[in-house]
């Protein structure tokens, strides 16, 4: 680096930075403000819950029809690797069989 | 907050960082594009796939490669690609040039059909299969395992769970000890954080607000990437691995919202993998019955995965055959560093080519 200008915002930086991240980490460790976080994020989830509960019972689109088809083809696919499963295993099974 | 740090800040801003950010932000888009040029690039054929997720066997690059192959495990929360970042700094490239065979689980983008998926069925389901497709396409008995980060533990959990798949086990920072002074730890204590209302409301947690998360673990080290930005933007070299490098750190994936309340509530709230009450459906996981050989590899700068949680990992299980690295690096650093490039892989590659069967002396040719 040749650059005096940057050589000396770098160090400076540098230094500004490792106890910018040392506050920082003490704050987002800190029990009180976690607990302040966590209280808003929940009213959050809550409210978000809330509007789309409104919207679905309006007949508007919301998330919970979305989520049955999902859940469904969920159910689906496992019912069908299950059955991959048991093809594989009933093929293991004859090939021993046929083992002299 | 301290005045005088404040008010450092503001001066920094002034005296050149404003304009140093504008450069950097501005380019964010063109370094993803470059970004995206590079990343996950080594060749390869997908051998199987299940609902999102595929497994890439790369094209060997010398012939023939050692028989025995190895399955790469990147975690949920993040991209494989990290671990075929550019042509220059891969690690699955670096380990295909030693001869090793290697295959990657890519879990690909979770949409609301994953929201059900759980961590059991992932393990005992879902990566059975993997391996199961893996062990018909080589030809062998059993296969190495190489997780990374959440991947590590689903490599040491499947190890304990079916033995006779596993011919090697490497953990690259998987976390086994959560309850450490790691941040996640912290964030995730009962006390503040509800994984059930998360889950219950969000489905899969989404990937933006994952990205926030890992963001707000420091965030003023944007800062010093702007800067690392603006004093090597005309290094072409250099902006190959960071344009990669910035689009994996942007790049993350929604987590599927069953794995995530089980992650979360049975290893980061109540550790239940180290107190032996893990259960993958009705088996207990029993770490201490892992006997294959296994390399453990933990870095002390390592804020996700704190060294001693990953390593404690060489101490529970039962291998004979067993070795310890700890790395003076980072989470990331270890995977796609230049210090890993120059002195891990080298190790990785030695000691999984002499658990790999054929001639382990040399690379084959």
């Amino acid at each position: 680096m040749n650059d005096p200008f940057a050589a000396s915002l770098r160090a400076s930086l540098e230094a500004w930075e490792r106890q910018a991240a040392a506050y920082w980490d003490s704050l987002i460790r800190s029990p009180d403000v976690l607990r302040r976080v966590s209280r808003q994020a929940n009213l959050t989830l809550d409210t978000y819950r809330r509007i789309t509960q409104t919207l679905e019972s309006a007949g508007l689109p919301g998330p919970a029809p979305q989520q049955d088809g999902a859940r469904a083809l969920y159910l689906l696919e496992r019912i069908a690797h299950q059955l991959d499963d048991l093809a594989a295993r009933i093929a293991d099974l004859e090939s021993r069989l046929d083992e002299p | 907050m301290n005045p005088d740090l404040f008010e450092g800040g503001a001066r920094l801003w002034d005296a050149g960082l404003r304009a140093v950010w504008q450069q950097y932000t501005a380019a964010g888009e063109s370094l993803r594009e470059q970004g995206r040029a590079l990343a996950g690039q080594t060749p390869a054929s997908v051998i199987y796939a299940e609902g999102r997720a595929r497994v890439l066997h790369y094209h060997p690059l010398v012939e023939p490669p050692h028989p025995v192959p190895l399955l790469c495990i990147p975690s949920m929360i993040n991209r494989y690609y990290v671990m075929d970042l550019t042509p220059e700094r891969s690690l699955v490239r670096f380990l295909l040039r030693q001869g090793i065979d290697v295959y990657m689980l890519d879990w690909g983008t979770a949409t609301p059909v994953d929201r059900y998926r759980t961590l059991d069925e992932a393990i005992a389901g879902m990566l059975r299969r993997v391996v199961g497709a893996i062990r018909r396409a080589s030809g062998q008995p059993a296969v190495s395992l190489l997780g990374y980060c959440m991947g590590g533990m689903m490599a040491a959990v499947y190890s304990a769970l079916f033995p006779q798949d596993v011919a090697a086990l490497v953990n690259l920072a998987g976390p086994i000890n959560y309850h450490d002074d790691g941040i996640y730890s912290v964030w995730t204590r009962p006390e503040w954080f509800d994984a059930d209302r998360l889950v219950d409301t969000l489905g899969n947690i989404p990937a933006n607000v994952l990205n926030t998360t890992f963001h707000l673990v420091r965030p003023t080290d944007q800062l010093i990437q702007a800067l690392n930005y603006w004093e090597r933007r005309d290094d072409p070299a250099f902006l190959r691995t960071f344009a990669a490098l910035h689009l994996w750190l942007n790049d993350p994936t929604p987590f599927p919202g069953e794995i995530f309340r089980k992650y979360v509530k049975a290893l980061y709230q109540q550790n239940q993998l180290i107190l032996g009450q893990f259960r993958i459906g009705e088996r207990r996981i029993d770490l201490g019955t892992v006997a294959a050989p296994a390399l453990t590899i933990a870095a002390r700068r390592d804020h996700i995965a704190p060294w001693g949680s990953v390593a404690v990992l060489h101490d529970l299980i039962a291998s004979q055959d067993k070795e310890l690295i700890v790395l003076e690096s980072g989470h990331i650093g270890m995977v796609v560093g230049s210090d890993a490039h120059a002195k891990l892989w080298p190790r990785l590659a030695g000691w999984l080519a002499a658990r790999s069967g054929g001639d382990s002396s040399s690379p084959p040719t």
